[in-house]
C-alpha cells in the first residue's frame, strides 16, 4: 500500500478515526493490527516472518539484561534474517565470481520482505539501549510489536528509537496544531514525491535504462542531476508523510532530512541526510568500533568501515558498496583536509558558502552514479560521458531538472527557516484551507499519476 | 473562526473541488484544450457540431471508420435535401458515443436520424472495452459530478474504476498533460486553438479519402498473405495480426454486457427517434470469413439494425488503404451504400 495510492488515504483516515475514538490499550491493540493489514497488503506470507521475528526479539529483550552472550545472540539472529533475506544470493554469486564455480545451484528464489533493513536495524538498537541500561525492556508485547511495525515508518523509516518512541506510548501527542502540522508534512510529502521526484524519474530512467556505448555529456548531466534531485525528493518526501501521518496518529518522529542539498561539506551533508541511519551508524557502529578516540589512522579505517557497511545496507551489490566508501573516502579526506585549513579561511568565509555548497552538491551528485547505475560498467561509461561533450546535443534534456533545481532554491530562499510553510498552515481561521486547497491543485495538476512509480527505498 | 484542524481539512478539501470545478468542470480551460488532443478534439467536434444548422440532421457516429470511411459531403449530394453529418472520433467507442450525444443532443431530438456503425457484429477480439480508460481521456470535458457512480461502474477493474472516479471529480487530473503543454508553449497552444476545429471541419467534409490501396493482397491456399511489390513495409506486419486476430472465434461475456449497457443506453436515449446501427465493413480480407448475422443484445435492441451483409461488398483489399479503414474508393462506394440503405428507411 503505497502513501501515493489511493486506497492507503481511506484506509489512513479510517485508523486515525478509530485512533480518536480509543483510548489507552485499545489505541495501541487497533494500531498493532492497521500496521500488519497495512503490511499484509504486500504479501501475506511475510507477515508471519515479521511476526515471528518480533515475537524473537521481544523474548529476547526480557533475558539479556546485562548478558553480552545473549546480546551477541539476538544480533546474530536478527543480523542472520537480513543476511539470508537480502545478500545470501549476492553472497553466493560474490564467491561464485571470486573461486570460479558455477553459483546456480546455490541461488534461492528468496522474496525479500519489505522493510527487512528498517526493522532489524530498528530490533538490534532496542536490544543494545536495554544491554546498555539506557532503556527498560518493555513489559507489554504489543508496546514492542507497535515499535517495530507502525505503519506509517514501517517500510522506508525513520529509523526510530526505542527511547524516543516508548514514552510516546504513555503519553501521546494529540493536539490541534500537531495534526495541522502532520497535514502540512503530508502535503510537503506528497508534493516533492508526486510533483518533483516521479516527474523526475523518467528522465534518470530513460539515461541509466538504456546506457549505449557512447552516450553524451548533456544527457548524461541531465540524469545524474535528475537522480540527485529525485532520490531526495523521493526519499524525503517519504519521510515527510510518514512523519506527517505519524503525528496525526499521536506519534513525533525525528527529522530524517534537513535540507541536505543546501550542506557546505559533506560531513554536514550526512548530518543532514537520512539522519535516522547516519546516527544509528555513528551509534551502534563508529563509536563502538573507537570513532575518533584511537588516532588518525583508526578513525579513517572506521569511516571506511562504517560508510562501506551503510553502502551495504541500502542494497546486495559491489555499487552500493562502492558507493558508500566513496563516501568514507570523502568524509576521510574532509577530516583530514579540516585538520590544517584554518575556519579563518577565505575557504570558510561567508563569500564562500555558496561555492562550498555547489562543490559539496557536485560531489554527492557524482556518488549517486554508483548508486543508479546498474553495474560497475554503466558506472564508467556515465562518468566518461560526463566529459563527453558534442555539438547537436538535445539541451533540452536540463530543461526539466534545472527548472525543478531552480523552484527548489527560490523556494528555499522564501522559507529560510521553514518559517513561510509554518505561517501556511498554522493557526486557526481560513488560512489553512486556502493553503491545503492550493497544495491539493498543484498535486492534481502537476503530480505525475499516467504510471505508479514505487518510492526508491521500499527495496532497501 | 474555525479552530477544529479537521474542520480545516475538510474546508480545505472542498475548496480544492471548488476551484477544480471553477477552473475545469465550467467549461473556462476546455476553450484552451489543445484541438489535436484526445478530449480537445472530442470538446472541438462539440463545438462545431452544436449549431442550429445541424439540426434535423442525419448524424453518423463512429471510430476512425467512419471519419475515413465516409463522406458528409457525398451523402449530402445524394440525400435529397437530408443532411448529414460525419461525426467519428478516432479512438471512441459506444462508451464515448452515449456521452458525446447526450452532450451535442440533449434531448435527443437534434438529429433526424442517428447512425451508429459497430466494427463487428460478431464482436471477437480480446480486449475487453469494459476496462478500456482511453475512454476516459475522451469523455474528460464532458463528464458531469453525477455521472462518477454510473461511469465508475461501468469498469471492470478496480484500477479502472478508481481512476474513472478521479477523472469524473478532479478534472485538472484528466488534463494534467494539456496543462503542462499549454504552460511550457502558450503562444503556441492560443494559435492552434484559433479558429483550428473550424478548419479541421471544413476539411473533414471536404476529404476526398486516402489514394492508397491494398489492392493485390490475397491469402495463398495455405493461409499465408501474398503482398504486391507496391504494398508498404510497414503495413505488412499490421495485416498479418489482423488476419490471425479475423479468426479468432471466441466469442467472449464481456462483449455482450458492454454491448448491452452502451448500446442499451443509446438506443434508450433514441427509443423515440430513428436509431440505425450497421456493421461497417470489418477489414480488406474478410471476404474471407462469412458476417453473422446480429444475435443476443443487436437483436433484442429496440433500433433498426441493418443486415450484417449490407456493405460486405466493400470487405476487399482495393477498397481499404490499411488493415481497417476504408480509402476513397472504398469511402465512395460505402457512403453512397449507406445513404442508399437509410433514406428510404427515413421517409
Amino acid at each position: 500500500m503505497l502513501f501515493t495510492s489511493l486506497i492507503y488515504w481511506p484506509f489512513f483516515l479510517l485508523v486515525a478515526l478509530l485512533c480518536g475514538l480509543a483510548r489507552g490499550r485499545l489505541r495501541v491493540l487497533i494500531l498493532v493490527i492497521a500496521s500488519l493489514l497495512f503490511y499484509a497488503y504486500w504479501n501475506t506470507l511475510l507477515v508471519w516472518a515479521l511476526l515471528g521475528f518480533t515475537v524473537f526479539n521481544y523474548l529476547m529483550s526480557l533475558v539479556i539484561g546485562r548478558s553480552r552472550a545473549l546480546l551477541a545472540l539476538s544480533i546474530a539472529a536478527d543480523l542472520a534474517v537480513l543476511g539470508f533475506f537480502k545478500y545470501y544470493n549476492f553472497l553466493v554469486a560474490s564467491a561464485a565470481g571470486l573461486f570460479g564455480f558455477s553459483a546456480e545451484p546455490f541461488i534461492l528464489n528468496i522474496v525479500l520482505p519489505v522493510a527487512v533493513s528498517f526493522y532489524t536495524f530498528e530490533a538490534i538498537s532496542y536490544n543494545v539501549d536495554i544491554y546498555r541500561g539506557d532503556v527498560q525492556p518493555r513489559k507489554s508485547f504489543l508496546d514492542f510489536a507497535l515499535f517495530l511495525s507502525l505503519f506509517p515508518h514501517l517500510t522506508a523509516g525513520p529509523i526510530i528509537r526505542p527511547s524516543n518512541f516508548f514514552p510516546q506510548i504513555d503519553h501521546g501527542k494529540h493536539s490541534d496544531a500537531g495534526v495541522r502540522w502532520g497535514v502540512l508534512q503530508i502535503v510537503k510529502g506528497l508534493i516533492k514525491k508526486m510533483v518533483f521526484a516521479d516527474n523526475l524519474a523518467p528522465v534518470s530512467t530513460q539515461f541509466f535504462g538504456h546506457i549505449g556505448s557512447s552516450p553524451d555529456a548533456v544527457s548524461a548531466w541531465a540524469a545524474v542531476l535528475a537522480f540527485g534531485l529525485q532520490i531526495y525528493c523521493d526519499f524525503a518526501g517519504y519521510t515527510d508523510i510518514a512523519r506527517g501521518c505519524s503525528r496525526i496518529l499521536g506519534f513525533d518522529f525525528p527529522s530524517n532530512f534537513e535540507r541536505p542539498y543546501l550542506s557546505a561539506d559533506i560531513a554536514e551533508f550526512w548530518r543532514r541526510w537520512h539522519i535516522s541511519l547516519s546516527t544509528w551508524l555513528r551509534d551502534y557502529l563508529y563509536i563502538p568500533l573507537g570513532g575518533n578516540r584511537r588516532g588518525a589512522a583508526r578513525t579513517y579505517l572506521n569511516l571506511l568501515i562504517v560508510m562501506g557497511l551503510g553502502g551495504l545496507w541500502h542494497g546486495a551489490s559491489w555499487n552500493f558498496v562502492v558507493w558508500g566508501l566513496y563516501h568514507g573516502v570523502l568524509l576521510a579526506a574532509h577530516r583530514f583536509t579540516s585538520g590544517f585549513v584554518s575556519r579563518a579561511s577565505f575557504w570558510y568565509s561567508r563569500a564562500m558558502v555558496p561555492v562550498r555548497v555547489a562543490f559539496t552538491f557536485l560531489l554527492v551528485n557524482l556518488g549517486w552514479i554508483l548508486f543508479r547505475a546498474p553495474d560497475f560498467h554503466a558506472s564508467l561509461l556515465t562518468l566518461k560521458a560526463l566529459f563527453a561533450f558534442r555539438h547537436g546535443a538535445d539541451y533540452s534534456l536540463l530543461l526539466l531538472p534545472a527548472l525543478l533545481l531552480a523552484i527548489s532554491l527560490a523556494w528555499c530562499l522564501a522559507d529560510r527557516g521553514r518559517k513561510l510553510q509554518h505561517y501556511l498552515f498554522e493557526g486557526g481561521g481560513l488560512r489553512f484551507p486556502l493553503s491545503f486547497a492550493t497544495s491539493l491543485l498543484l498535486i492534481e495538476i502537476f503530480a505525475k499519476t499516467d504510471i505508479a512509480i514505487p518510492f526508491i527505498y521500499f527495496r532497501f | 473562526m474555525i479552530k477544529n484542524p479537521w474542520l480545516q481539512i475538510l474546508y480545505g478539501v472542498l475548496l480544492a473541488l471548488l476551484l477544480d470545478g471553477l477552473l475545469f468542470h465550467s467549461g473556462i480551460y476546455a476553450r484552451y484544450l489543445d484541438p489535436r488532443s484526445t478530449a480537445g478534439e472530442l470538446h472541438g467536434l462539440l463545438t462545431v457540431a452544436k449549431p442550429k444548422e445541424m439540426r434535423g440532421a442525419v448524424a453518423v457516429v463512429g471510430d476512425s471508420r467512419i471519419a475515413e470511411g465516409f463522406s458528409a459531403k457525398l451523402a449530402d449530394a445524394m440525400g435529397g435535401g437530408v443532411r448529414f453529418v460525419n461525426l467519428g472520433i478516432p479512438g471512441t467507442t459506444p462508451r464515448v458515443w452515449h456521452y458525446f450525444l447526450r452532450e451535442l443532443d440533449p434531448d435527443a431530438r437534434r438529429f433526424s436520424a442517428v447512425v451508429i456503425m459497430l466494427p463487428n457484429y460478431d464482436e471477437t477480439s480480446k480486449e475487453n472495452f469494459n476496462d478500456r480508460t482511453l475512454d476516459l481521456s475522451y469523455l474528460a470535458p464532458i463528464l458531469r459530478y453525477g455521472d462518477a457512480a454510473p461511469v465508475a461502474g461501468s469498469f471492470d477493474s478496480r484500477d479502472a474504476r478508481s481512476r474513472a472516479l478521479l477523472f469524473t471529480f478532479l478534472r485538472g487530473v484528466a488534463y494534467k498533460q494539456d496543462i503542462l503543454d499549454f504552460i511550457l508553449h502558450p503562444a503556441e497552444r492560443l494559435k492552434n486553438v484559433n479558429g483550428y476545429i473550424e478548419k479541421r471541419w471544413r476539411a473533414i467534409y471536404d476529404y476526398p479519402g486516402r489514394p492508397d490501396s491494398l489492392e493485390g493482397v490475397s491469402v495463398d491456399s495455405a493461409g499465408r498473405l501474398r503482398f504486391p511489390a507496391s504494398i508498404k513495409p510497414e503495413l505488412k506486419p499490421l495485416l498479418q495480426t489482423y488476419l490471425a486476430e479475423m479468426h479468432y472465434d471466441e466469442r467472449l461475456q464481456h462483449h455482450e454486457r458492454y454491448r448491452a449497457l452502451w448500446l442499451g443506453r443509446i438506443a434508450e436515449r433514441y427509443r423515440n427517434s430513428r436509431l440505425f446501427i450497421f456493421q461497417i465493413p470489418r477489414g480488406p480480407l474478410h471476404y474471407l470469413k462469412p458476417a453473422v448475422a446480429p444475435f443476443g443484445v443487436l437483436a433484442k435492441l429496440e433500433a433498426n439494425v441493418l443486415p450484417a451483409d449490407a456493405f460486405t461488398a466493400f470487405e476487399r483489399p482495393g477498397f481499404f488503404f490499411d488493415q481497417l479503414h476504408l480509402n476513397a474508393r472504398g469511402r465512395e462506394g460505402f457512403s453512397k451504400a449507406l445513404v442508399a440503405r437509410i433514406l428510404p428507411l427515413l421517409k
